[in-house]
């Protein structure tokens, strides 16, 4: 049986240390691996448990059983109230009382249609008690991430979840599919990417998409990390076995946007352990978006810049 | 025509599905027979960029500035505004994306 020891932290700030130390890719000979962890771990953000979800789906649908090693190994109640046993089918019996979903997380759903992704936007938006235009763009983040998943994944679904700590006033996401990665949608429209550390990098700038048709601008990933960005918060994304992070801003700086990802404050790495599909965490610090209009202003400049000088065509708004 | 979008796209507009259905449906057929096009969005507070893209691209692609002259975009909040320019914006002056190899940055 195979194990895999879980950090003490699976948070996007120590994200290179838990994705390099663990491998949640199923062999085709695994019948069984076990989960475990030698401290406990004492936080695990959204991304990570999207991960591990969608890993354990998987790994049901191959027949792969999951144990825990050691019954505090996720901090149970937690894991708990976020339905993480329901998708590693680990049976877990000490009663824990359910609190209250509203205003400070949202549980692991399995999004796989974009019908589903209509309800469960719409259950998330009363659910924040934010003001109105933090609240959207938390959604926004969510909808375009997992209608990334649904259009350009392949047959997997999406497995989103979020938290809210209303001290920070940040909101986590985390999105994590088992589909055919970035290096995999992209190479159809762009042959000459050797890497997934290079489908990455493309992959973030505007107007980059594996798609070929008129619904997609391949804009999704760039607002996301723009978002981010903005409110001074790390946004991570990790496929095949490369992950790209922005580092969080200063709050006290100029934050200047770029369409291109590697002139951002970030870290690249290669050669991590694979990850069959896609992750991608968000942090947002709703407290510095509180007006989404100034935020989208200040991505649309990155449109408008570099561009060869062309009148604007007027566009009749009434 | 006019297209009261509310009732189709709710208060936070995302469904690029239907936006496909309503632009290869209505507006793109509306706009090659020369009719103008309302897309009115009341009581709409916030859209995605995929689902403005879904909605109104294809019809700028492929008729140009014919298509956005006989578009009025109708009562629309401040960030679905700044959406739809954005998109305008690079439907007739696209980004440019350069590929840069990874390990030549080294």
């Amino acid at each position: 049986m195979r194990h895999i020891d879980l950090p003490t932290g699976l948070s996007q700030h120590a994200i290179r240390h838990f994705l390099s130390t663990c491998s949640f890719e199923i062999g085709n000979n695994e019948d069984a691996i076990s989960i475990g962890s030698p401290k406990g771990v004492f936080f695990a953000e959204p991304f990570a448990l999207s991960m591990l979800a969608a890993f354990g789906d998987e790994a049901a649908s191959k027949n792969v059983s999951i144990t825990l090693e050691t019954p505090s190994v996720l901090g149970l109640r937690y894991a708990k109230r976020m339905r993480l046993f329901d998708f590693l089918k680990v049976s877990y019996d000490q009663s824990v009382r359910e609190q209250e979903e509203a205003g400070r997380f949202i549980p692991i759903a399995r999004v796989s249609s974009p019908d589903d992704l209509k309800a469960f936007i719409a259950q998330l938006m009363p659910l924040w008690h934010l003001p109105e235009e933090s609240a959207a763009a938390v959604s926004y983040c969510v909808s375009e991430l997992v209608r990334n998943v649904l259009e350009h994944a392949g047959p997997s679904s999406a497995y989103v979840c979020a938290q809210y700590y209303e001290e920070k006033q940040r909101v986590e996401i985390g999105v994590a599919d088992r589909g055919k990665g970035i290096l995999s949608s992209l190479l159809r429209n762009y042959s000459n990417l050797r890497s997934d550390q290079e489908a990455l990098v493309e992959a973030l700038k505007p107007g980059v998409t594996g798609s070929k048709s008129f619904e997609n601008a391949g804009a999704g990933l760039f607002f996301t990390k723009s978002l981010a960005k903005l409110s001074c918060s790390y946004f991570s994304i990790y496929s095949g076995n490369a992950c790209y992070r922005v580092r969080k801003s200063s709050p006290d700086g100029q934050i200047t946007l770029f369409a291109d990802p590697l002139l951002d404050k970030h870290d690249l790495w290669g050669n991590l352990p694979y990850w069959p599909g896609t992750v991608v965490a968000v942090d947002i610090n709703v407290g510095r978006l509180k007006q989404f209009r100034s935020t989208l202003a200040a991505i649309k400049q990155v449109y408008e810049t570099g561009k060869q000088p062309k009148p604007k065509p007027k566009i009749h708004f009434s | 025509m006019t297209l009261e979008l509310f009732p189709i796209f709710g208060v936070f507009a995302e469904d690029k599905g239907a936006a496909k259905e309503l632009r290869e449906g209505t507006i793109l057929p509306a706009l090659e027979r020369g009719e103008r096009v309302v897309l009115d969005f009341s009581k709409i507070g916030f859209a995605t960029q995929s689902l403005i893209h879904a909605l109104i691209f294809e019809p700028l692609y492929k008729l140009k500035e014919e298509a956005l002259n006989r578009i009025e975009f109708r009562h629309c909040a401040g960030p679905v505004k700044t959406i739809i320019e954005i998109v305008v914006g690079y439907a007739f002056n696209p980004p440019v994306t350069t590929h840069t190899p990874v390990s030549e940055l080294r």
